[in-house]
This record gives structure tokens, sequence and C-alpha cells, in this order.
């Protein structure tokens, strides 16, 4: 069956390469809203799925691109780990395939990395036909160039993941989230990051409507007296990050234009324009639609930061952070190489891919 | 081109104090740390600042000549081997620390900066950089950066790729670049990881943004002592699936042992088939509640012996003699030769088998060091380069493991790179359609290829030579495996 799913997909490659008409590559088809417009023949991969190899020990997964977060979850869990970046955005048909193009990272994200940080090998279907693995299924391996980081958020331009191989972490052996009140959203990123200099085993941290909350995973003991210094109510089984991640938090449930900022954590927060949520410790703000995008956008530029329309801009136009000419050359490049006849999700990301 | 054409046509753009030109200069340069490589450079340049490396590329592009990299020259691999025809861009003059943003916990740096250095600049304020090569208190983050290079601390805090936030580059096309941002993750294509490990052959990093984390409250290390081999990899996998990360984990075999202990009197026991080094690390009461997790499973895989560091100072005497390991190894043997594969955790007691194996096969001696955490490997072969044969047979017996290692999922190197020394083997590795890929990535950024040329990816002309000397008894290796 799923070799017969795999020559499908390479029927359906050789055909578009003809033809000319390009292909708009599905996982479960949950995600579509974000990027830009979607053009092209659908290509589902939700039948090639399953795990290929999982040894706990190993702490390496490897899965087809169509297994769903829930159920490679299901299995983790059952072994007391799990994906440290907490894949976002997921409903019960979101796949892995999907979470590794789109490449989001849930609110763990400064503390244990983002999504390529996991991601140790991966085997890709080019535009061209053509079947490679790169990268391998051990956490050190410096042989060939790092393609199967490279692919991580290119929103399927640059080829099909057809498998991947990522690390896993155990599962925290306790969970505790400490919420504060603080009104001024400054004061609350200032006390994120000084707290997260210092050695606590904090896991998230995010601001909403005057309230911090501050996530620390870890042993027992860990946890227990990190508690004791930072203060605050515990919270044994907070809600807000799985809201948060699955955007069922009230913020997202408004049907808008949703922005996100990313900037330097400790970036002071303009009076003009002030975040609805804060996430990653400072380093990730969401804006809704009163904040003028295209006016934000150059500040940002000259600071280290960089935005992205979310959901709900028009998707005619770039979404993306606009990118500097000779990167965008490079990337130009690399659409080429990879997808020669621009067949592959062309202009899902950027117009010029 | 020759020395003297070089030089002239570099003086035109670069101040004199830039060049190194005369033989005996221009030794100094010859080799890095794989010393059995060598060749003169034409030309030797350090830059002062990003102009210079700027005007220098221009120069080499304007003139099709080759440019390889360099930071502080520890590399094991001869990745910064020099072109007989092109210039060394030696990196070590800018060495500076730019800025440490202690509320974002980031550093910016200039590339010849030491990896140990960065650490030390920010330890007042409970901050340092986490990938600790061996080498670190001589190697550059720019080499670091080339190299994706590792550490013993990897399976917890990651390999160099996980801990650089941000990089500048200076193209040969002339552009500077910068990839990643002082916020987290960017826009487009990841070109940041890419560039990572790439080995020089993108682009030269002239800065980069590292991430710093808080100095662990406290760090502890427990010594497991076993009569096996198998037991001691069995106990690796056990600490991990018991849900413990930690820190550092190494391996040594008896004859790494003998040899450590011979050098610096650790207080390894002598006659113990394979010790393993756990270091736990976080605040006082997780790490004393993960000692006792670790005593238990060390213990339940018939440890003969459990010790723990009772103090700081009992903690760098365990670690002096890993630590010493290869120094050790080298006073008993007039060279010895490193190897860097990587293996499935698993799979550790059959290949240190299979390794004893092939020892006796080539009548080398073998001592085993390594990572034992994230199954990276370090036999070190012992050999007389004096003795007509042995260096080609030593090589050759090199190539074998790491076959082994790709045979059992694995990788032929872990944190080295390819540089010269395996790329003949990466033929094994990687598939003609791989390294074809890798060479078209490359051109995107090197339209030219004078970006440390005939490094690190081989030609299909040369793996087709490769494979044909590998051919034994008329049969290819690993038949099954479908990359053949």
């Amino acid at each position: 069956m799923q070799e017969d799913d795999y020559a499908a997909l390479q029927e359906a490659i050789g055909t578009a390469r003809q033809s000319g008409d390009p292909l708009a590559i599905e996982g479960g088809g949950t995600r579509k809203f974000y990027g830009r417009e979607i053009v092209g023949k659908p290509l589902s991969l939700s039948d090639y799925h399953g795990i290929v190899e999982y040894s706990p020990t190993e702490l390496v997964v490897t899965v087809k691109a169509g297994t769903t977060v829930d159920s490679l979850s299901r299995v983790l869990q059952d072994n007391r780990q799990m994906l440290g970046f907490e894949p976002p955005n997921c409903l019960p048909d979101s796949t892995i395939g999907g979470s590794i193009a789109l490449g989001l990272s849930g609110s763990a994200r400064p503390y244990r990395g983002n999504v390529q940080d996991f991601v140790l090998g991966a085997r890709l279907l080019t535009g061209d036909g053509r079947n490679m693995r790169f990268g391998g299924q051990v956490i050190k391996n410096v042989a060939g160039f790092d393609i199967s980081r490279l692919v991580v958020g290119s929103l399927g331009c640059l080829g099909i993941v057809l498998e991947v191989s990522l690390k896993v972490i155990p599962k925290p052996e306790c969970e505790w989230t400490l919420n504060m009140e603080i009104p001024d959203v400054d004061q609350a990123i200032s006390k994120f990051n000084s707290l997260s200099g210092k050695p606590y085993p904090i896991s998230a941290c995010a601001w909403c409507s005057g309230v911090a909350s501050i996530r620390l995973s870890g042993s027992q003991a860990g946890v227990k007296s990190a508690a004791q210094v930072i203060g605050g109510t515990i919270n044994e089984d907070d809600p807000i990050w799985n809201q948060i991640n699955i955007h069922t938090h009230p913020f997202f449930k408004q049907g808008q234009r949703l922005l996100k900022v990313f900037q330097k954590p400790s970036a002071p927060v303009a009076a003009s324009h002030q975040p609805v949520l804060v996430d990653w410790g400072g380093a990730l703000r969401w804006y809704g639609e009163e904040v003028d995008d295209a006016e934000l956008q150059p500040g940002l530029s000259g600071q280290g930061g960089w935005l992205e329309r979310f959901c709900n801009a028009d998707r005619s136009q770039e979404v993306f952070h606009t990118l500097h000419p000779a990167t965008m050359r490079i990337k130009q490049r690399l659409k080429d190489v990879f997808d020669p006849d621009r067949i592959l999700n062309p202009g899902r990301m950027y117009s010029e891919l | 081109m020759n020395t003297e054409q070089l030089e002239k046509l570099f003086l035109r753009a670069l101040p004199d104090r830039c060049l190194v030109s005369n033989e005996a200069a221009l030794r100094t340069f010859e080799c890095d740390g794989l010393s059995a490589f060598r060749e003169l450079p034409g030309l030797v340049i350090l830059p002062d600042n990003i102009d210079h490396v700027m005007t220098a590329l221009r120069v080499c592009r304007e003139n099709a000549v080759p440019v390889v990299g360099r930071g502080a020259g520890t590399g094991l691999s001869g990745g910064a081997l020099p072109h007989p025809e092109g210039i060394v861009l030696s990196l070590s003059r800018m060495n500076k620390l730019l800025e440490v943003d202690a509320a974002n916990r980031i550093a910016r740096v200039e590339p010849g900066m030491t990896n140990l250095q960065i650490s030390k600049d920010v330890e007042h304020l409970g901050l340092y950089y986490a990938p600790d090569p061996s080498s670190q208190i001589a190697c550059s983050i720019g080499g670091n950066i080339a190299e994706n290079s590792g550490g013993v601390h990897c399976l917890k805090y990651g390999l160099t790729v996980h801990n650089v936030v941000a990089v500048k580059v200076a193209t040969i096309e002339g552009d500077l670049i910068d990839l990643g941002h002082q916020s987290l993750d960017s826009p487009g294509f990841n070109l940041l990881s890419l560039m990572v490990g790439s080995e020089g052959m993108m682009g030269i990093v002239v800065e980069a943004t590292v991430k710093l984390l808080p100095i662990p409250e406290c760090a502890r290390v427990v010594m497991g002592v076993f009569d096996s081999v198998q037991n001691a990899g069995d106990s690796v996998a056990a600490v991990i699936a018991s849900g413990i990360i930690p820190a550092g984990i190494e391996m040594m075999d008896n004859p790494a042992i003998r040899a450590a202990e011979a050098f610096v009197n650790a207080g390894y026991p002598l006659d113990a088939k394979a010790i393993l080094l756990c270091e736990l690390d976080g605040t006082e009461d997780e790490v004393a509640q993960q000692i006792r997790q670790v005593e238990n499973t060390f213990r339940d895989n018939q440890a003969k012996d459990i010790r723990i560091a009772k103090d700081e100072h009992e903690r760098q005497l365990f670690w002096s003699g890993r630590k010493a390991s290869f120094p050790a190894v080298g006073r008993i043997s007039p060279d010895y030769y490193c190897i860097d594969g990587t293996i499935p955790r698993k799979s550790i007691g059959e290949v240190l088998t299979r390794i004893e194996r092939l020892s006796e096969e080539y009548g080398l001696r073998i001592a085993n060091v390594f990572h034992a955490g994230d199954g990276n490997l370090h036999p070190l072969i012992l050999y007389d380069a004096r003795i007509p044969g042995q260096t080609e047979k030593t090589i050759e017996l090199g190539s074998r493991i790491l076959q082994l290692c790709v045979e059992m999922g694995g990788t032929i190197t872990g944190e080295h790179g390819v540089g010269v020394e395996k790329i003949g083997d990466m033929c094994f590795q990687f598939t003609d359609d791989e390294r074809e890929i890798f060479h078209a990535v490359r051109r995107c950024l090197d339209p030219d290829s004078l970006l440390n040329p005939g490094k690190a990816i081989p030609t299909l002309a040369r793996c087709a030579e490769h494979n044909a000397m590998h051919v034994h008894h008329g049969e290819v290796p690993f038949p099954h495996l479908e990359r053949f």
C-alpha cells in the first residue's frame, strides 16, 4: 500500500513536470491558512504514514510525513517521551510532514530549541523526482551539508519531505506553572529575561492581559526548589500552554488578522503598539489587526527583528518579512536546484520562490 | 599562481602587514590538526577587519584564486589544508568580543575568538557558551561554525548549530549577508543551519552571535566500573531510558583506561573492561536525585564499582583522565590516528566487539574513548609511521571502522568534519544524487567553486575511483544498503 503511495507521488511529480501545472502539497490539510495563497493541484501525503523506527533509548524516532502529530505523540507518551518543539496549531489530522514544512515551534522555543534543532535527518523527494536522504538517525553527524535542517520551514518549496528523523526528549517528571499579576508588559518581559539568565528549569514564559505565566519543567526536586525562589501562584496543570499552542486561547478566537512579531526578547514594547499576547519570554509578540504591519516592518529590520502576517492577511501579497536581495538571490538559486520546474508549492512562501 | 604573483596582486589591495609570503612563515599554515596532510599555501592573508576580508575575496573572485578559510588550525580532518595556488584567509587577528547582551543571553564575537575565551569573558554574569570541543582552549568560534563542532556536552546542550543564533557572512560574490537574527528564528529557507558545518565552502563567517546559557548551580560526576563493554553500553541506554539526560556521559575501554591512568593517576581501576563517567548538572536537589537514579541504573547493569566524586577536586580528577586520554595514548605509541564515527547507542557493544576483531585482523592496537551518550566513537589506532606501509594500513583500518558505523545506521563523522581526510568515505555514505545536490547547493553560494575547493564533497569521478579500490573479492561492501 505504502509503496503504491510512493509510486503515486513519483507519478504526480512526473505529470506536473510534463504539464507544468504545479502541485500543492498537503498533509492533513489543517493549516492551509498559513503562507501565501495556494496554487496547484492538491497532492496529499496523508496516506503516506507510519512510524518507521523508534527506539526510546536512542531518543530518536523516524516517521513518514503523513503520520499525525497526535498519533506520534501518543506513542511517545507511552514511553514517557515527547516532541521537544511542541508543534503548534495542530488539529487531530495535522501531520508531522506539515509541522516540518511550516517549521513552527511552541512556547518552549527559547529554552529547548526550534523545529530544526530536533531534526536529525530527512528523506526528500525533489521537484525533479530525485529521492534522497540527508542527515541520519544519530545526534552527532556532520557528514555532508545540512539539507535536512535547510528544508525545515520551507513550506514544501524545496521538495516533499517523505520521512523525517527527530530527536525526542524525556517527558518532564514534573511541570508547574507560576502565575503572577504584572500589569505592565515591559516589566513582565524584563522579569522573564532576568529569570532566564539563572539556572532554573524554565520551559516557557508568556504574558497576556496583565498576567505573567512561567512554566517550570524537570525533576520534582528541581521544579520545587525553583518555584520557591521565583514565587507566584502555583498551578500544577495550567491549561494556558495548550490554549496558546492550539490557539484556543481567547486571544486567537477573533477571526481577524494576526501578526507575529519576532524581536530580541528584551526589546521594549512601543507604547503605540501594545501586543495582546507575549510568548517565548518576550521574543514572540502577537498583535491583532489594529496594528499596521507595513508601518512596523522597516523599524524591525534595523533591530534584528522581523514579522509574519500569520493569518487572514491578503495572501495575494507577501505575508513574510521582506528578505535582503542577496539572500533572496541565494534562496532563488536553491529553489532552482531542488525544484527546477517550479512545480512544488510555487509562491506559497514568497512570490519569487 | 605562485607566491610572487599572488603577493603582487594582493599588495595592490591590502596593507602589507596583512600578507605572509616568506616560505618559513608559510610553513606555519601548511597543515591543521591533521598533520599527515601538508601543503604550502601560495599566500596567507591575515585580515584585521571585515573590509579586508571583503577585499581579499573580491581579488580572489576577479582572479579566480582559491580561498581556504582558517580559524585556529586545530581541525582534525584537514579542512584548512591549503591550496598550493591559492590563499589561506586566516581569521586569527579578528578575535574580539564585540558585545555581550546579558538580558538576551547572547554574545556577538569576531570569528577568531577562541571558544573558551567566550565563556571566560561572560563568567562574571553567570553565563557560558555550551559547546566544548576538546580543543576549546585554542579553537576559534569561526572554525567551530565551519565544522559544526561538538564536545562532551552535546547530548544535553547540542552542537554548534544549536548554539549559534546568527552569523554575518562575506560571500565570494561580494555581499555581506546576515543569516539568522538576534531575535529567534528567521524567515525564508534556513540558510543559517546550512552555513554551520559547511566547512568553509559557502562563505567566510566574519561575525557570530552565540547563545549563552546560565551556568548550572551544581555539577557532579559518577564513575561506573564495568567488567564488560556490553554492560557499560547497556547502562548508557538505561540511564537515557530512565528519563535523565546527563550533561555528559563518556566511556573508555581498557586500553584507554590504562594509558590515561599511567599518565595522570586519575584513580581509574586498571582491571576494568570499561568505565563510564556520567556528569549531571542542575539545581542541588535535582542533581542529588539524579545521582541516586544513575547509581541504581549502573548497579542494575552489573557495575562492579560505583564512585561519586565527593567534591569539585575529585570531579576534576575523574575528568582529567578522560580529557588527557589522547595525549596519554600518544605516550604509549609512536603515532595514533583518531577516528570519529557515530553509531546508534544500542549498537555500542556490537561495534566495539567488531572493532576488536578488526584490530586483530590488521595487527594494530586500538584504544576506545568516546562520547557514549551520543554514540560518537573515537577509536584511536596505535601505529608507527616509521614502519613502511603501516600508515596506509592504519588509514585503511580507519576507513573499515567508518564503513562499519554507516552499516550500523550511523555516520562517518560525528564532529570532526570530512575535510580531506574522509572525502573518500563520503562515497559510501551518500549516493551520486545526494553528492550532486551538495555540489549544486554549494554553487548557490559559490558559483565558481573558489571557497575551499576539493574538500568535504567528493566528485563523481573520485567516488568511482574510490569504490573501485574497495571492491573486495569482486564484491561491493554492504550490497544490501541501497546507497550502493
